[in-house]
């Protein structure tokens, strides 16, 4: 293992990449749930206001929360996170249409949809500390990752308002970003093990696997579903 | 100032309160920013989006710029980033604000490009630095809590607490500070909170340690902001001078920022919603003789006022002055089409009433189902005198019942079925709105629809047209919506789409007289130019040429400008009327001002063309929003 020697002072280029993906689908998922509040409840402006703030703070509790328990095993911690991240972003839009549809009163349609945006803050907020840990040797490893997570949370904005919701719409971009997520949730705990001697939860990788095997499926019929969506909703 | 001597550590409340206070003023800068910005270029999820990355990423600039400075004297340093917060904080909204004067005028100029450009140049830059002011905040609390207490909790803690306070701030932005003031109020209030913690740290953190310099700052700060609040309402109004009255500035830089104490003062009222504003006098010449020449109006009420007009978060929604020419075919031309009076009538929106009153002058007409979002703009509609006089008090009417809810929910929830749903509600140009335009929406629109019945919305955006060729067609502009408007209402299902314009007649004799009596419309930066020119000769040859432009600017006005968008709807294929009736029965029948049968023969459009087969790619979806069709990054204009 030379070659990881060699490189060890650096924070590796796939790593902030990795990084960079996390920080971008998490904002997303928060957009969208903003947006979907926006969509069936009205005014924008208290959406996205409550959206950002309670994102900010939700990610500033995960990183209280990042404890030593959960930093000792970094790899495990991750495949965790990043399954939970991908199956709530995922089912984040679809959740909230679904109360919807069922008639329920708005303040329950708020609070599921407020939850969401405060458990994917927090998980999103424990995973920088995780991937700091990963390469916690090299000096610089906070600030540059950090530094990356910012650009990825502005790439998202940017994305999402641009893009995703004017030509992909809600319920795609949700299941879209999920996947992104699920895959790089396969593929960073591989690459983590360059740098850990832990070991990866196979079980765990396979749940990651049918998770991205499913939202792939639902991702190619996305206007078959999507549609069968809208014909539920306006009633016919 | 490490307290390693004393046996028992200072507290830390002070510094963890800090922490909050600190977080919830600078994202509430931050939604200022935001909240102003989508006011001007009219799209909420973009300019949250991009303030919000602009800001975090500033926000990490600065915390790496932080562990560079105040090393030495944290304290010393979080009292100078508090200082340029307090000013920066405090002339974000008005330097938005100036920034987008500068575009008005650019852009009445024709050049629009380097408006955009001014525009952003200024603004972006100020987002970003008050992004690096806020971000070198956090590392110093959180090293001054380490050194009260030199354990990780400690800045942790603060770390903690700062969290909390952007969600204070994320939290009383919406709910408390949009509805209650102005964006620069605000910015004022929030930036006397940061010198508020500037002038703790002076006393109580610092003392006789304070620099001469500093002690001298912050005086100076406080004593500017202490007169811009005194000041306050002048300097909004000053600002909302310049957003609707760009146009009647003098010319130049001094010109257009130079106060003008000779123009009316816009009436704002604030609601949930929205800010609703009543500006008088923005082109004062203009109606009196243009009314002369189309409609009857002033011959009967020679003070009917003429020149006000009713602004929604600065997007204009009608005017007294020209609204018949809107609300006359609006009412009646879909009842004259589908050639028989609605019993039941279902109006959404329409908050200022004009509608209202022109539905109200048929006998037929039983009862009148208003469903507004605002209560403050009803209220409004029944007291404020201009309003209520243009509206003839429709509210108070027996046969009118409101209620206040929101459109979209009460159709799609609602059981009761209606001979005609009028729908009057402003120009999709943000996502929100957009939903009002939507196939979801408007398949409720038509659930609701009974047997042999209609629905009519306004559609202005349908009327971006581009000038009439040698052969008299016209080709729709990028801006025009009907691509988008086709396809969902095609969508939707309706069996009839019948888009039609208000259309007033170009060769109206009077239109000439009027302009052959008077140097019609030439504006006072225009008088100034002309006094400019030394030689008579060249003078007059100037003066003609200006006049030539400012009549061909009337005749398109009538012609074009004038022309209002609607759709007219039906569930079934049906057989409409293409002649003019006047439906009601009574004896002076509908007693309109402007509409005839001639224009009404004028209003069908050949332009718009029902789509055979629906494009889903321009479907309006509140799933995949296809509104609003205007780029986002361009800024829109008051008038």
């Amino acid at each position: 293992m030379y070659a990881v020697a060699e490189e060890n002072q650096q924070v590796s280029l796939p790593l902030l990449g990795f990084t960079f993906l996390l920080a971008f689908c998490s904002i997303v998922y928060e957009l969208l749930l903003g947006q979907t509040l926006s969509a069936f409840l009205g005014n924008t402006v208290l959406r996205y206001s409550v959206t950002i703030g309670l994102y900010m703070f939700s990610m500033g509790i995960g990183a209280l929360l990042a404890g030593e328990r959960i930093l000792a095993r970094p790899v495990l911690s991750l495949q965790f996170l990043e399954i939970a991240l991908a199956l709530l972003g995922g089912v984040s839009v679809p959740l909230v249409f679904f109360i919807d549809l069922l008639d329920a009163p708005a303040w329950l349609l708020s609070i599921v949809a407020h939850l969401l945006i405060i458990v994917i803050g927090v998980l999103t907020g424990l995973e920088i500390p995780l991937l700091i840990e990963v390469r916690a040797e090299v000096k610089n490893a906070a600030s540059r990752i950090l530094g990356v997570d910012y650009i990825g949370a502005f790439v998202g904005t940017v994305a999402f308002a641009l893009w995703f919701y004017p030509k992909l719409g809600i319920f795609a971009t949700a299941i879209f970003t999920a996947s992104i997520n699920a895959l790089v949730g396969l593929l960073l705990p591989l690459y983590v093990r360059r740098y850990q001697e832990a070991s990866i939860s196979q079980p765990m990788m396979i749940v990651q696997g049918i998770i991205l095997l499913v939202l792939l499926v639902v991702l190619l019929n996305y206007s078959t579903i999507e549609e069968a969506g809208i014909e539920l909703y306006i009633g016919k | 100032m490490s307290e390693t001597g004393s046996p028992e550590p200072r507290s830390l409340v002070p510094v963890l309160v800090l922490a909050l206070i600190l977080a919830a003023c600078s994202i509430i800068y931050e939604l200022l920013a935001a909240q102003a910005l989508s006011l001007l270029a009219a799209n909420t999820v973009i300019w949250y989006s991009l303030v919000v990355g602009v800001f975090l990423g500033a926000m990490g600039i600065g915390a790496f710029f932080s562990e560079k400075v105040g090393q030495q004297s944290p304290w010393r340093t979080l009292l100078r980033v508090e200082i340029a917060l307090t000013v920066l904080g405090s002339l974000t909204v008005p330097a938005i604000k100036a920034a987008h004067t500068l575009y008005s005028e650019m852009q009445m100029g024709n050049e629009v490009i380097a408006g955009v450009m001014v525009f952003y140049s200024i603004v972006f830059p100020v987002v970003f630095i008050l992004g690096i002011l806020t971000g070198t905040e956090l590392p110093l609390v959180m090293r001054l809590a380490r050194e009260i207490r030199d354990e990780t909790r400690a800045a942790n803690l603060a770390l903690g607490w700062d969290y909390l306070g952007s969600l204070v701030g994320a939290m009383l932005f919406p709910l408390v500070i949009v509805t209650s003031m102005d964006l620069i109020t605000a910015g004022l209030l929030i930036a006397s909170i940061n010198l508020l913690v500037a002038i703790w740290i002076w006393l109580f953190r610092l003392g006789g340690a304070a620099s001469i310099i500093d002690q001298f700052t912050v005086a100076a700060v406080a004593a500017c902001l202490l007169i811009a609040m005194v000041n306050i309402s002048v300097i909004n109004q000053y600002f909302l001078q310049r957003y609707y009255y760009y146009h009647r500035m003098d010319d130049g830089l001094a010109g257009l920022f130079s106060p003008r104490a000779d123009l009316p003062e816009i009436r704002r009222t604030r609601s949930a919603y929205q800010v609703i504003d009543l500006v008088e006098g923005i082109e004062p010449s203009f109606y009196a003789d243009f009314l002369a020449v189309y409609s009857n109006k002033l011959d009967r009420d020679p003070n009917f006022p003429v020149d006000q007009k009713l602004f929604l978060n600065g997007a204009l929604q009608t005017d007294t002055g020209l609204e018949e020419v809107y609300h006359e075919w609006f009412a009646h031309f879909p009842i004259i089409l589908n050639g028989e009076v609605p019993r039941r009538v279902l109006v959404l929106g329409g908050g200022d009433g004009f509608l209202v009153r022109e539905l109200l002058k048929y006998p037929g007409i039983s009862d009148i189902q208003h469903i507004d979002i605002d209560p403050v703009l009803i209220g409004l509609a029944k007291t404020d005198p201009v309003l209520k006089q243009v509206n003839d008090d429709a509210f108070s009417s027996e046969r009118v019942s409101t209620v206040i809810t929101d459109g979209y929910q009460y159709l799609r929830r609602t059981a009761e079925r209606y001979d005609a749903i009028y729908i009057d509600l402003p120009v999709p140009n943000n996502y929100d709105l957009a939903k009002l335009y939507s196939r979801e929406f408007y398949e409720f629109v038509k659930r609701a629809i009974a047997p042999g019945g209609f629905a009519v919305f306004d559609s202005s955006q349908t009327s971006a047209l581009s000038e009439r060729a040698e052969d008299g067609s016209r080709e729709l502009l990028p801006r025009n919506t009907w691509p988008v408007f086709g396809h969902t209402l095609k969508r939707a299902g309706f069996g009839t789409i019948v888009p039609f314009y208000s259309t007033l007649e170009t060769d109206h004799p009077g239109l000439q007289r009027v302009i052959d009596r008077k140097g019609f419309n030439l504006t006072t930066s225009q008088l100034k130019q002309l006094e400019e020119i030394r030689s008579p000769a060249r003078r007059e040859l100037e003066r003609r040429k200006l006049l030539a432009q400012s009549h061909a600017r009337l005749k398109l006005l009538t012609s074009d400008y004038l022309l209002q968008g609607f759709v007219f709807l039906a569930p079934d294929a049906r057989e409409l009327a293409r002649e003019f009736v006047d439906l009601a029965e009574q004896r002076n029948g509908l007693d309109l001002h402007v509409l005839n049968a001639r224009r009404y023969e004028l209003s069908f459009t050949d332009y718009l063309v029902v789509p055979e087969q629906v494009d889903p790619g321009k479907v309006n979806s509140i799933m995949r929003p296809t509104l609003p069709v205007t780029p986002w990054w361009r800024p829109m204009t008051g008038y």
